[in-house]
């Protein structure tokens, strides 16, 4: 794996969190020393130049040119406006509006180009633009409303401008800032996801309980039980179906990997270290998916295919849970009033797996 | 059983709905004897708050007797009288361990939902929106419990409900909002908002050494009983200039602390209040800090705003110049009840306290509709409901 520096340095941005995924095959035994099971480095971009949808700089990079001529576009566009707003106007099949309104148009325009040349990312920049296209937008389909306007010609002009918009709001998508939690590692391609939580237990208690697999359906959404076959592989019965897992490493007390038995593109970590000031541990879990995503991603935290995110903060939250009190907090169950027929149906859709019935902390104490 | 649901804006409704059952080992059902109705139950009423759905059981404020516990309870038991705090606690977590128990990290099952809004989730609590846990309150016969070695206090005999119900809230969001002030003897407070939890707050400023308590509202019942029952001056807003007033009350200088126990629905005047008012009906604010405004910009130099009314989401034109030139301390938070509830008990016990002596209707659980209605429009001279389950 290599980690080298391929920024080009236009614009500094917080070191992704990128975790190493070696995985020896013989993996299963505990014989690789001490060091920790997910390596954070500082490296930016990835050395062999495979498109990466999930790295800003190689985004951004690879955008380059397209933002360049965006901004060229607005301040030539602007320009015209500024120096000729009725030429402008009787081009774009706009009469009776003031001068003023298109110079000012004109100018916020101008700002904008110069924003995307400087490289501005901010979010009020980005969609300051997006908000300007839409204002000419409607502005355009006021003038389309009055007769003494050139119909035709307004309709073209709306098309592009329609297309300026959509090209912005592209541009834009791909400039706003990427999820820590959500970078995959260099050269890996697909979905990585990556949440923490303290928990406010030992290191060793919490590789316990996580160890004994068939705990694992208490606090995962959408998994309903876990049977182990033998020292490495278990079976996971969840709502989308069955599949073997099989543990890729495990460190006690530090953490421990796993992967689908049965096609090794998709992998899953948990790791364990001190909270600071001896307050408890830090929990990681990361999973990670190669497209076509396949079942450990799916299985591994119950319905992944909707909200991976929202699936995997559930777990580690549930765990928590589980750890520091013995029990899920639920409110499933409970009594209400008539409820309307829409909430009916979000409890339904988002309502996800419940929380697991209840059972008092047995393996761990 | 019966239970007072919410249906939407001012529609509250008696409604039959199964009993409640243990969902968890840490859980205790309670049959209420006594529950109030809170201020900041009207945000809800008034539809102000996100997240509620209908159907939702209301009630935040509630005592009662354990019918039924879960396996893992050990401290109480079937048949003991309690009174239980509206933030429900674990116990065990980073929080927890420290007193901070409204910022509990375990027991609001929806704190995704929190997150969004607030960046961090707090504790759950009874019958107050999805956004804190979606837990059915305690405006029922019966109402579940959870992590009962944690919250609920055991009361004695010989005191009844009336005494010892505003543990559960009122009581110590009104001492905490004082405690917060930092009082050293000598000290002047202003409070503005007159409700349960101002009252409250003003005796707490006195207990804790203030010298004089200026309170602000414009109903006179409740004026009166700032007055008299509380000892504090008061100002109506409506026919005097309240900062201006304020001056001239402290030789210019502004009280050493201000407590704002009105929230995010205030009542007021002027321009800032239209505004807030416009843009909160266009739902491009969600709260109303006019009364914050005021005690931020009346406060003294170097001096203590504690917030104990209740916000929900964003407010707008906080003067934060005024706050950073003038070396202010913004102190807030929902109670941490648990952490008052024995030493508030102490002093009810020893008679320094008498939070009875605010409620102004008794009524039955079937008429907690109208009880909404008297309180929110203040009819009837309406300034703390309690209701009662039982025959
Ligand atoms: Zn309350
Ligand atoms: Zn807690």
């Amino acid at each position: 794996m290599q980690n080298e520096d391929i920024s080009d340095g236009a614009t500094a941005r917080p070191p992704a969190w990128q975790a190493s995924m070696e995985i020896p095959d013989d993996a299963g035994a505990s014989d690789h020393g001490h060091d920790a099971i997910l390596h954070y480095t500082s490296t930016r971009g990835q050395a062999d130049g495979r498109p990466q949808r999930h790295i800003p700089d190689a985004s951004a990079h690879g955008n380059h040119a397209m933002i360049r001529a965006l901004g060229w576009l607005s301040i030539g566009l602007g320009l015209a406006q500024l120096v000729a707003p009725q030429g402008l106007a009787r081009a774009s099949g706009l009469r009776g509006v003031s001068s003023v309104w298109i110079r000012a148009i004109g100018l916020r325009e101008m700002a904008c180009g110069v924003a995307l040349l400087r490289g501005e990312t901010r979010p009020a920049w980005r969609w300051s633009r997006i908000a300007g296209d839409a204002m000419d937008l409607s502005l355009l389909g006021v003038a389309m409303a009055s007769r003494r306007n050139a119909r035709t010609r307004l309709a073209a002009t709306a098309a592009v401008v329609a297309g300026v918009t959509a090209i912005d709001y592209i541009a834009s998508a791909q400039l706003a800032p990427r999820k820590l939690s959500e970078l995959p590692a260099p050269g890996e391609a697909g979905l990585a996801l990556q949440k923490s939580v303290i928990v406010n237990r030992s290191a060793d208690d919490c590789y316990r309980a996580w160890r004994d697999l068939e705990n694992l359906p208490r606090f995962m959404p959408g998994l309903q039980s876990v049977q182990v076959i033998d020292a490495r592989r278990s079976r996971w019965n969840s709502v989308e179906g069955v599949w073997i897992g099989e543990l890729t490493q495990e460190r006690p007390g530090q953490g421990m990997r796993w992967r689908a038995a049965e096609n090794h593109t998709e992998t899953g970590a948990l790791e364990l270290s001190p909270a600071p000031d001896g307050r408890g541990t830090v929990v990681t879990m990361q999973l990670h998916m190669q497209p076509p995503a396949g079942k450990v991603g799916t299985a591994v935290a119950g319905l992944f295919s909707q909200a991976p995110a929202y699936q995997i903060e559930t777990t580690l939250r549930r765990f928590k849970q589980w750890m520091e009190t013995g029990e899920v907090s639920t409110t499933e169950g409970q009594p209400s009033g008539k409820r309307s027929f829409k909430t009916r149906l979000l409890h339904k859709a988002g309502g996800t797996a419940p929380a697991p019935r209840p059972q008092a902390n047995g393996g761990v104490s | 059983m019966k239970a007072n649901c919410w249906h939407g804006k001012r529609d509250v409704r008696i409604e039959q709905v199964p009993d409640p059952a243990i969902l968890n080992p840490g859980d205790a059902i309670i049959k209420v004897s006594s529950t109030a109705i809170c201020g900041s139950d009207l945000h809800l009423y008034n539809g102000v708050v996100p997240s509620m759905e209908q159907g939702d059981i209301l009630g935040h404020e509630f005592m009662g007797e354990v019918v039924e516990t879960g396996s893992a309870v050990r401290k109480l038991k079937v048949g003991d009288r309690v009174v239980v705090p509206f933030p429900i606690a674990c116990g065990r977590c980073f929080f927890c361990e420290q007193q901070l128990y409204s910022v509990c990290e375990n027991s609001n099952p929806n704190a995704y939902m929190a997150e969004k809004m607030w960046g961090h989730s707090g504790a759950g609590i009874f019958g107050y929106s999805h956004l804190t846990g979606g837990y059915a309150g305690g405006q029922a016969e019966y109402v579940r419990v959870p992590f009962a070695d944690v919250g609920p206090i055991k009361v004695p005999d010989e005191l009844k409900d009336e005494q010892v119900l505003f543990l559960s809230d009122i009581l110590p969001t009104g001492y905490m909002a004082a405690e917060a002030c930092a009082i050293t003897p000598g000290q002047v407070v202003a409070v503005w908002g007159c409700g349960p939890v101002g009252q409250f707050a003003i005796q707490s400023a006195f207990l804790l050494g203030a010298e004089r308590v200026i309170a602000i509202d414009h109903y006179p019942e409740r004026l009166r009983m700032a007055r008299e029952l509380s000892g504090a001056e008061t100002l109506h807003f409506d026919a005097v200039d309240v900062p201006d007033a304020l001056r001239e009350m402290t030789g210019g200088r502004g009280p050493d602390a201000c407590i704002d126990a009105v929230g995010m629905e205030a009542h007021g005047s002027g321009v800032s209040y239209i505004y807030d008012r416009l843009k909160q009906t266009m739902k491009l604010e969600s709260d109303r800090p006019t009364a914050l405004r005021e005690a931020l910009m009346a406060c003294r130099n170097g001096g203590v705003v504690s917030v104990p009314g209740a916000y929900g989401g964003f407010s707008d034109k906080i003067p934060f110049g005024s706050i950073m030139n003038r070396s202010l301390t913004i102190k807030t938070g929902q109670t941490h009840v648990q952490r008052y509830m024995q030493p508030l008990l102490e002093r009810i016990q020893r008679g320094e306290l008498d939070p009875g002596a605010i409620i102004s209707h008794h009524l039955t659980l079937d008429e907690a509709p109208h009880g909404y209605e008297i309180f929110q429009k203040k009819q009837e001279q309406c300034i703390k409901v309690v209701l009662h389950p039982g025959p």
